[in-house]
């Protein structure tokens, strides 16, 4: 299964169905981020029913210091 | 009082983030500052590195209003996804739009800002457009209905401090709204001198002063403010 994330292609190892399940298996699903799937904004309870699928691109941002 | 859209702040002074030498360091400044709204970017998470720190982790996010700004965004397009990934974290519904127009002196586009001002405030957020310290500018975009006008006081990063005190204070008289002195306020005698000016509201203080100018413990410089 290969996807694009933030630009760059990444081939996952094991299935995943959801979005939450991607973020688990990056670590990242303790962080504060904000997902954009085949660009459409997620919010955070939309996490676990945003299905994943072959050739999907996500954007994954979060915050930083800025003025 | 200052009032922006359906909220009211105590505080007349908005403080960036970021620059600090460690987020204990930023949560200090934070807190002692008075603050009531906290500035912040987006960007691109590196989706290798789970480790990297969380700015908002040292913060209480129930205790402040968060600024998100569009920085990055090279047009109107760009601001508004960039303010609606913003929005999902439901963090906030204030954005400050930033559309640079020329990478040189970094000053803003004055059309595409008009134009996402216009976008978003269809949308529903409440919209705080930075702009340069054009009097017109800053009548239209306020007669488009955004809730506050940021000019800057000199452009990004330049810490010159009010370069065009006139204008400002053109702005400021015209304006029904809340003018927000934003970038170039290179120390507190700047953010001074804005609120001088005659009926600026607040202040953007740029963390960069805080972070040249404090001590360690984030302490020094807040009777400044």
């Amino acid at each position: 299964m290969k996807i694009r994330v933030n630009g760059e292609g990444v081939q996952l190892k094991q299935p995943i169905q959801t979005v939450e399940e991607l973020l688990h298996h990056l670590n990242l699903e303790k962080k504060s981020l904000i997902i954009e799937h085949n660009h459409i904004i997620l919010k955070k309870d939309q996490h676990r029913e945003s299905q994943v699928s072959d050739g999907d691109q996500f954007e994954i941002v979060h915050f930083v210091g800025g003025g | 009082m200052l009032t922006i859209g359906d909220k009211k702040f105590q505080s007349r002074l908005f403080l960036g983030t970021g620059k600090y030498p460690n987020y204990d360091i930023q949560k200090k400044a934070v807190d002692r500052s008075g603050t009531e709204v906290l500035t912040f970017a987006v960007r691109r998470m590196n989706i290798f590195d789970a480790e990297q720190p969380d700015f908002l982790e040292k913060i209480d996010l129930n205790k402040y209003h968060f600024l998100p700004n569009t920085a990055g965004a090279k047009n109107a397009e760009e601001a508004v996804r960039i303010a609606k990934l913003a929005h999902a974290s439901g963090l906030c519904d204030m954005v400050k739009v930033e559309i640079i127009g020329c990478s040189k002196t970094l000053l803003p586009d004055p059309v595409e800002t008009l134009k996402a001002t216009e976008i978003l405030l269809a949308e529903g957020f409440t919209v705080l457009p930075y702009t340069s310290d054009d009097v017109v500018l800053a009548r239209k975009l306020e007669e488009l209905g955004a809730h506050a006008i940021m000019p800057g006081a000199s452009p990004i990063g330049s810490g010159q401090g009010i370069i065009n005190p006139l204008n400002l204070k053109f702005i400021i008289e015209q304006a029904q709204v809340p003018v927000i002195v934003d970038a170039g306020i290179g120390s507190p005698k700047d953010a001074a001198y804005a609120m001088e000016l005659g009926g600026g509201w607040c202040i953007i203080k740029h963390s960069g002063i805080w972070s040249k100018r404090s001590s360690p413990d984030g302490r020094s410089d807040e009777a400044s403010y």
